[in-house]
């Protein structure tokens, strides 16, 4: 995604059309481009990785005019013959080899013309070229440049003077003095000598993809521009090459062919700005939008979105690389029909919803929970070392680490509700108490039986903070839970669990765990199998988490409850 | 922000349509309480048509964008041996839930859990 500024002047005079604010707001939008800012002399639209052609002012002001209805159907672009050429040596290929070029004439640069030619190069440099990586390109004073030009490779220590210098340095220096080279150097890092283009003069013109030379450069003045494109990409090349060029004839240039000769003796010839043609499935439109389009509709509506029809085929512009597919026709149909005109309606699909059984006993546990008066909060399933292990008095044990992770405070998966609730109760510490709080959710355990490596655990922990508070109330409140939790009745009846006496049987066994108080901690065994813990915390866990007042909790094993 | 809530929706049949994915999503945001819905083209790789239903705030005077959907590129289903349309959609819920409380930090809901907030604000 890309954030464009245009100058709003400049891009009503291209559309030919004084807009209003509701123009953009309301109508413009429409076209699939989210308004950023708006103000009298500027508008920003964030510009989708399909729609590069609207990076362009001028390719912007072109899809607007279709969709206004200003100015509709295929645009024409005329390439002439030239006897321009540019050879590449055979060391670039596969290394940086895919280089396409064209030459605008008779250009008329504005102030604000050149800017949004600027901001255009950058646009395109940054998202389809992926900063310069994929794709970079350049562009030059055809009046001050010698043809055949050569794209090659050179020396480190040649020495030249870029764009913005006055005086000469070597390829090498580029990378820590230029601007360009600070951003962009690295990615010259494994090449033994540097990729630049010299013209017929021997001039260097510029280092690929870096900078271009001071003597070549483009200013106000500049009447005539030679544009290099160059990168790992043929397709993206090219889209570039067609996005740039036709931007320029849009302000009125004339657009020649430049010819590469490849060592290969391949000739490429470009750039080629004829419609490319895709067949026009009505019915398959119409079905999918739900319309009822004739051809004739159908027709104005995509000539709307700038695009031609010949027949039953649509021609499609060259800067429109999007099109793949017949499907991608049809959204522009549905985006030129207008998305607003679309009546929404809930479909006749006859099935009846059950709720997943999952979802329905943890809307069990927390109806029952919650009648017990607890309050349910939610926590990040992301945690840290220190919270899960050191603070509760755990040992180490093996758990789902995050790769690389971003802060301390997110570095593995939990393995317990008890660190997450603790870490709320300390957060409440000037809060009303008693206080008495829920979560149900999920905890993360290594299993080497499992497809990824680790399982889901759902869990539920609840307890009670206050200064006076015991063992003997939340075993109470584990007790009602069971006995509620066994029931068969009510709207939850089609959940299936086991019999209500093997919950209320359930047992306590004394355990030696840190984390509780010595003597006030007990395992939660239902038919013989531990499914939880319950206990009163330690002091000296309380005071890691810095709880000034006594915590009593049970954590429940909720998988094992099924 | 480590995690948020997701809401995932996919529908397949045979007979559904761009219309039916409108409806599903203009009928969600209706009954969370948003009147003013609109549905703007976006663009996400997998789907064709692709839209950004957007709710109208009538204090702020702007549009507000509440997720992503459409209806998957048959490059995408055709490989799963689906030869239906399917619709889809991935909403956030902070959004709306924000907009509902007027909260101004997304945090409030995770890194806080202030209880007596919790309290008083209420069920959604």
């Amino acid at each position: 995604m890309a954030l464009v500024t245009f100058n709003r002047k400049d891009l009503e005079k291209l559309i030919g059309k004084k807009l209003s604010d509701s123009d953009y707001t309301d109508r413009l939008v429409m076209l699939g481009v989210p308004l950023e800012r708006i103000t009298e002399e500027e508008v920003d639209f964030e510009v989708f990785p399909n729609r590069s052609d609207l990076l362009s002012v001028e390719g912007f002001a072109r899809a607007a005019q279709g969709f206004l209805g200003i100015k509709t159907g295929l645009p024409q672009f005329e390439v002439k013959k030239s006897n321009f050429s540019v050879s590449v040596d055979k060391r670039l290929i596969g290394l940086r080899g895919c280089a396409a070029f064209a030459v605008a004439k008779d250009l008329k640069f504005t102030d604000e013309s050149i800017a949004a030619f600027m901001q255009l190069q950058d646009k395109l440099a940054t998202t389809i070229g992926r900063k310069r990586k994929k794709v970079g390109l350049g562009t030059y004073d055809l009046d001050e440049l010698r043809f055949p030009i050569n794209y090659t490779v050179a020396p480190k220590s040649t020495k030249f003077v870029p764009l913005g210098f006055t005086e000469q340095i070597s390829l090498e220096e580029i990378k820590n003095k230029h601007p360009k080279g600070k951003d962009f150097g690295e990615m010259l890092e494994n090449w033994i000598e540097y990729p630049v283009y010299i013209d017929a003069k021997k001039r260097i013109m510029g280092i690929v993809p870096l900078t271009g030379a001071e003597f070549a450069k483009i200013t106000s003045k500049t009447r005539n521009i030679f544009i290099e494109v160059t990168g790992t990409e043929w397709k993206a090349v090219m889209e570039i090459l067609n996005i740039v060029t036709t931007a320029l004839a849009d302000r009125g240039a004339r657009i020649f062919e430049v010819k590469t000769f490849y060592p290969t003796k391949k000739v490429i010839h470009a750039p080629d700005l004829r419609a490319r043609r895709m067949k026009l499935d009505l019915n398959y439109t119409n079905e999918l939008l739900d319309l009822d389009l004739k051809p004739k509709e159908a027709k104005e509506i995509l000539e709307k979105m700038r695009f031609g029809m010949l027949g039953n085929d649509v021609l499609i512009p060259a800067y429109r690389t999007d099109i793949m597919h017949p499907i991608d026709l049809v959204e522009d149909i549905a985006i030129g029909h207008g998305y607003e005109k679309f009546e929404p309606h809930v479909p006749k699909i006859a099935t009846i919803a059950n709720p997943l059984e999952k979802e329905e006993y943890s809307n069990r546990i927390r109806e029952i929970t919650l009648g017990l008066g607890f309050q349910e909060v939610v926590t990040f399933i992301l945690s840290n070392e220190l919270n899960e292990f050191e603070k509760i008095k755990k040992e180490r044990v093996e758990h789902v680490e995050i790769l690389n992770p971003k802060t301390v405070d997110y570095t593995m998966a939990r393995l317990s509700l008890i660190p997450s609730l603790l870490n709320v109760f300390a957060q409440n510490q000037s809060n009303e108490f008693p206080q008495k709080i829920f979560e149900l959710g999920q905890t993360v355990k290594v299993d080497k039986n499992a497809e990824t490596g680790a399982i889901n655990v759902l869990k539920l922990c609840a307890g009670i903070s206050d200064s006076k508070i015991g063992f003997t109330e939340m075993k109470s409140n584990l007790e009602t839970f069971f006995r509620n939790f066994g029931k068969q009745h009510g709207s939850l009846a089609s959940v299936r669990v086991k019999e209500q006496s093997s919950f209320t049987n359930f047992e306590l066994n004394e355990i030696d765990d840190e984390t509780f108080i010595g003597g006030r901690a007990a395992q939660i065994l239902v038919g013989g199998k531990i499914i939880g813990v319950i206990g009163e915390i330690h002091p000296e866990v309380l005071n890691n988490f810095k709880i000034d007042y006594p915590v009593v909790l049970f954590e429940l094993n909720i998988e094992k409850l099924k | 922000m480590p995690e948020f809530t997701q809401i995932d929706g996919i529908v397949a049949d045979e007979n559904v349509t761009f219309k039916d994915l409108l409806g599903y999503l203009k009928e969600f945001f209706y009954r969370l309480g948003f009147e003013k819905i609109r549905f703007r083209p976006a663009y996400f790789p997998y789907t064709e048509m692709s839209t950004e239903p957007e709710v109208y705030l009538e204090e702020r005077g702007e549009w507000l964008e509440m997720g992503g959907s459409g209806i998957f590129r048959p490059e995408v289903t055709e490989p799963l041996g689906i030869d239906v349309p399917v619709l889809a959609w991935g909403l956030s819920l902070e959004r709306p839930i924000m907009l509902k409380l007027g909260l101004k930090d997304i945090r409030s809901f995770y890194y806080f859990n202030n209880l007596k907030w919790l309290r008083e604000v209420g069920i959604f």
